[in-house]
């Protein structure tokens, strides 16, 4: 199973400037004459060569996150800046040519690729918008497909030609064009089979590390945001509700929301086990609960969660080896992570909350490898 | 124990641009009342052809051949009145696309009720009542109010449960999900997984789940026939198949999957893309992708038989069987 020591970070340092990253960012939709935040006073940041997955349900506010950090929707308060530049929203000009690095992949590439343009111009566009020539357009379009894995030939074929995967394929490879450092893909594999979601998952991962591309991965595929992210953030609502070391998070979710959406995975392991279920959906984003805005649907609520608003508190008794404190684990519930005080012995404090007792899973803090513990709570959700 | 679904040697044929091929060939199942039986295997391997012939819903130009015998009577037989009788009242279909299978501008009520009365003959506040008690079932909040909706007003994972209520409104005894829930939440496809589940246990209904996410098959599925181009790689007890599997098409599926327990390490993608349906390959259809592949593979299309050294009924199409020594 998962010991927290080893912690995948040393091998990737992250630096402490982010190529991207979210302060404060607020998204505001205007809805019959009503207005509906959609995403709520996010931080995220992305470093070089990190994968920072993002998890949710749908209606969470993960793809509004995308949009306005490509700035495809505005901002309703906060800032997003790609290399210490504010990303400014895209308007009737054209685009910034500072902002080209900053790139998306989006979900389906039955869509996201014009079907009567062949693959070469469709991915030499990227290089003529950059100020190089037709035919250096063509020869670098034929470089990059072999980069994403299909042959030199496929730049004279049509999309209608090629399968999902394939696709998906040639969008990244048109994203690439642009030179990019830092890409947002938004559930880039959720519309393909089986195992073209494994080359599609491990062609990400490889670009990435080798040229030292930031990617922020949507998804609602738990395990394969696991497999691939170095750090992963929860959404619920418009709000970031845990984050952390992927490897961490999952092994101990602080947030019962995350622990929710581990339970709901189903394994492929033969034994038959029905996943848990989480009732209720998510709730409209015009009329978010008050409080901790998981209340409703919260197996550990009290009565106190639907008054008091939680914001995302560090995790005592964790070690955190990375130098960025995004790399914190860090969850939005007063009940599993108590304030401790309100700061006085916040940080170091030993057994924080031991006498605090209200869940067995409080005395986590305390219990750096949280194996038994997730391992319990997930099989007490799993029974019920 | 008698079958209840018994399909036999399904051959499912398409017109293509090089004349007719087969997107199901030769294909046999059977299902058990109150069982839940699962068809895997990647877009193209012919699982939604098999469960689209059970209802005579196969595109235009379709030739099907062999037979699908639903207690006796072969549904493949079946045209106008006869068939009409039997869809929705002995076999009934989840879609993957809830928005699709609801029809926006009629309200819950009516859906749930039109084929319940045409089926059962019961009368119109009867009918509402079942439909009621049904919304219920499938744990719609408010299902009074529910019947007076539209599809438009409840969320995906909503819609997908009232689909699963109107397939369900006529009692029949074999429902055919496919990809239930391949567009939902994990959250919300344990909520219609649990569903399904207690509908077998409680109402004896046999389920048919087309899927290709073996997570979902091990959760819901007590067998398992694994599908490639249109053809049965391998079929046993999910148990066996997913922690043993012989063919090793299964094996690669189960290699893609992101696994619990490894971290960080590289997915293991099956190489290459499945055939195209103008372009199945020669002998075992796997073999190009197949890293056990010897030259026999190319030479002759495999049968499935049953595998040597399992106990209970396990078929493989893999005549050099490269995983037993594992198995």
């Amino acid at each position: 199973m998962t010991a927290p020591p080893e912690n995948p970070v040393p091998d990737n340092p992250v630096p402490d400037n982010p190529v991207l990253a979210l302060t404060g960012a607020a998204v505001e939709y205007r809805r019959r004459g009503q207005r509906v935040r959609a995403l709520d006073g996010v931080d995220l940041t992305v470093a070089r060569g990190e994968i920072v997955g993002l998890v949710g349900e749908s209606g969470c506010g993960k793809s509004t996150l995308a949009r306005a950090a490509v700035g495809l929707v505005p901002l309703a308060a906060g800032t997003v800046t790609f290399d210490g530049q504010p990303v400014t929203p895209l308007g009737m000009r054209r685009r910034a040519g500072r902002l080209r690095g900053l790139q998306m992949v989006f979900q389906d590439p039955y869509e996201s690729l014009n079907p009567r343009r062949k693959i070469g111009a469709l991915i030499g566009d990227g290089m003529l918008l950059g100020g190089g020539s037709r035919a250096t357009a063509r020869s670098r379009a034929v470089e990059l497909l072999e980069r994403v894995g299909l042959p030199a030939t496929a730049a004279d074929g049509y999309p209608h030609e090629f399968s999902g995967g394939q696709r998906q394929r040639i969008a990244i490879a048109r994203t690439l064009a642009a030179g990019p450092s830092c890409l947002i893909a938004d559930e880039p594999i959720s519309a393909l089979d089986a195992s073209a979601q494994a080359q599609i998952a491990n062609l990400l991962t490889t670009l990435v590390r080798e040229e030292r591309i930031g990617l922020l991965l949507v998804s609602h595929d738990l395990s394969v945001v696991r497999q691939v992210a170095d750090r992963v953030a929860v959404m619920y609502l418009g709000r970031i509700v845990e984050t952390g070391d992927t490897a961490t998070v999952w092994s101990g979710p602080a947030h019962p929301y995350t622990e929710a959406l581990v339970a709901a995975i189903p394994r492929a392991d033969g034994a038959g086990v029905l996943p848990a279920d989480l009732p209720g959906d998510v709730p409209d984003p015009a009329s978010p609960p008050s409080g901790c805005r998981f209340h409703p649907r919260c197996p550990v609520a009290r009565d106190d969660c639907a008054v008091t608003e939680q914001r995302l508190i560090a995790l005592p008794g964790i070690p955190v080896p990375g130098p960025a404190p995004g790399s914190a684990h860090a969850a939005a519930c007063h009940v599993r992570v108590p304030q401790a005080g309100s700061g006085d012995t916040a940080p170091s404090g030993a057994g924080p909350s031991a006498a605090d007792g209200a869940a067995p899973a409080s005395s986590r803090p305390a219990v750096p490898g949280a194996d038994a513990l997730c391992g319990s709570s997930t099989r007490t959700s799993s029974t019920c | 124990m008698t079958a209840l679904l018994e399909v036999e040697n399904l051959t499912v044929a398409l017109p293509t641009r090089a004349g007719y091929r087969n997107a199901v060939d030769d294909l046999s199942l059977t299902v058990h009342s109150g069982e839940v039986v699962g068809i895997a295997g990647e877009s193209g391997s012919g699982k939604t052809m098999t469960a689209l012939s059970l209802f005579g819903l196969l595109p235009h130009g379709a030739k099907v051949t062999g037979s699908a015998r639903l207690d006796g009577t072969d549904l493949l037989a079946l045209r106008g009145r006869p068939l009409r009788d039997v869809r929705g009242r002995q076999v009934a279909m989840v879609s993957q696309d809830p928005t699709a299978a609801l029809h926006p501008i009629l309200t819950i009520g009516t859906q749930l009720t039109e084929h319940m009365r045409h089926h059962l003959g019961v009368s119109k506040s009867e009918a509402l009542g079942r439909a009621a008690e049904l919304l219920d079932t499938v744990r719609i909040p408010d299902p009074e109010r529910a019947l007076r909706s539209y599809p438009g007003q409840f969320s995906g994972g909503m819609r997908q449960r009232i689909a699963i209520a109107v397939a369900l409104a006529a009692e029949p005894r074999l429902l055919v999900a496919d990809e239930p829930t391949t567009a939902l939440d994990v959250t919300v496809q344990a909520g219609i997984l649990q569903l399904l589940d207690r509908l077998c246990r409680e109402r004896d209904t046999a389920v048919i789940v087309i899927t290709h996410d073996l997570g979902v098959m091990s959760a819901l599925a007590r067998r398992v026939y694994v599908m490639y181009a249109g053809r049965l790689a391998e079929a046993g007890p999910t148990s066996r198949l997913l922690t043993r599997p012989r063919h090793p098409y299964t094996r690669g599926l189960l290699d893609a999957l992101p696994h619990p327990e490894a971290d960080g390490a590289p997915l293991v993608p099956i190489g290459g893309t499945p055939p195209s349906l103008g372009a199945v390959p020669g002998g075992c259809p796997f073999h190009p992708r197949c890293a056990h592949a010897v030259a026999s593979c190319a030479a002759q299309r495999p049968e499935a038989v049953q595998a040597s050294g399992e106990e209970g009924p396990h078929l493989l199409a893999c005549p050099p069987d490269p995983l037993r020594v594992l198995a």
